[in-house]
């Protein structure tokens, strides 16, 4: 158990998705999709209705914004990052020459990461036969630790980081707001929440 | 010439900003970017909500701010003091150096669930109830009209099931006029 735990906090996979800035933002944001809204349920200072309302809201909110954030803003900012440093910014940085495109280099940084015995089993698959050049070939066989080019990790996270500001308090709750009242409205909440607040009628005859 | 060289220190700046970030991307600096973008960004949208009530409006951005505000630090020390345990813990340098990075981003997310709502609940709320109640001290007195006396009336009205009940005298504890006077030890 107490191995368990100290394997999980010291593992690698969890240490590439920390330095990752979009799958960081994105385990985030998917942990406040269902986090938040458990928290509104469990509280018993709220009644029944609305606490269902509310956790409703939350969780279409975040969900939304997640949503958005993979499907738009993670592979326009990743790629345009990449793109703008290689051909404008820097394109003096030979570093930048050996990759075709931001997953190309994402391919590469994942197998250096690897143990020598484990990315020489990977590079004998034929879909790496010809992945790499040849430069980048000798790197990842014949070292121990291959070179990791952080300058062009960096500006593929630099593009994620600018692009996680404008998607996720920008962009994505303005997409979110369009589609989070007729979602509850879909799923009955906006009527029950309508009725809960409307007044009762006065029976005048009684 | 001068443009040239604002060029290419602005491109020297952002090549040690790829170095640094490749090097070790810290999990706080995007959650820190976002929160500082969303205390900018969301109280002007709400300002610029042109069919929400000003007081309303001034209310909610104030607010928002606020969270954000709170935010920013909060999302840097649970990060930052969650490194600090790995950094105590008996490991071997590489994994030490794991750890401290997974304590952060677990500190980032202990953050953004726990630590940023419950400090928006103990800070912002009481800070806000505040505002609302000074306000309400200081706004000046109305006359009420027709209208509201009226709606007071209507509320001090008996409900349309209400049965006039006869309450009869208690004789026991009924004193005669002429019994009233100088006496001590009187029932009444």
């Amino acid at each position: 158990m107490v191995s368990g735990i100290s394997n999980f906090l010291t593992s690698s996979t969890l240490s590439s998705i920390s330095q990752s800035t979009t799958a960081s933002v994105s385990l985030e944001t998917g942990m406040k999709a269902m986090g938040r809204p458990a928290f509104i349920l469990i509280d018993n200072k709220i009644d029944q209705q609305t606490k269902r309302y509310a956790a409703m809201k939350e969780f279409l909110y975040q969900a939304t914004c997640l949503a958005t954030y993979m499907a738009i803003v993670i592979p326009i900012f990743k790629n345009g990052s990449f793109k703008l440093a290689k051909n404008s910014i820097l394109k003096n940085e030979k570093a930048f020459e050996q990759f075709g495109s931001a997953n190309h280099y994402l391919k590469y940084k994942k197998l250096a990461s690897m143990s020598k015995t484990d990315r020489t089993a990977t590079l004998a698959k034929d879909k790496y036969k010809n992945m790499f050049s040849e430069n980048l070939q000798k790197e990842l066989k014949e070292k121990d630790k291959p070179e990791q080019f952080h300058i062009v990790k960096g500006a593929i996270e630099f593009g994620n980081i600018v692009g996680s500001v404008l998607g996720l308090a920008i962009f994505a709750p303005q997409v979110s707001h369009l589609i989070v009242h007729p979602a509850l409205k879909l799923f009955g909440f906006e009527k029950e929440k309508a009725e809960q607040q409307a007044p009762k009628p006065v029976d005048v005859k009684a | 010439m001068f443009g040239f060289n604002v060029s290419m220190g602005l491109a020297d700046k952002f090549r040690n900003i790829c170095i640094k970030l490749g090097e070790n991307n810290k999990p706080t600096y995007a959650v820190m970017a976002i929160a500082t973008v969303k205390g900018i960004a969301r109280p002007t949208f709400t300002m610029m909500d042109k069919h929400e009530d000003p007081q309303t409006k001034k209310y909610t951005a104030l607010r928002e701010g606020l969270t954000e505000v709170v935010a920013i630090p909060a999302y840097w020390a649970c990060g930052e003091l969650a490194s600090k345990i790995a950094g105590k813990m008996s490991l071997s340098e590489e994994k030490k150096a794991l750890a401290k990075h997974n304590f952060m981003f677990l500190g980032v997310c202990t953050a953004a669930l726990f630590v940023i709502p419950a400090l928006a609940s103990v800070a912002i709320k009481p800070f806000m109830s505040k505002i609302q109640g000074d306000k309400k001290n200081t706004a000046p007195e109305h006359k009420l009209d027709i209208k509201e006396t009226e709606v007071s009336e209507t509320a001090k009205l008996q409900p349309n099931n209400y049965v006039q009940t006869f309450h009869p005298i208690n004789m026991n504890n009924y004193a005669p006029a002429k019994m009233a006077g100088m006496k001590v030890g009187a029932s009444w």
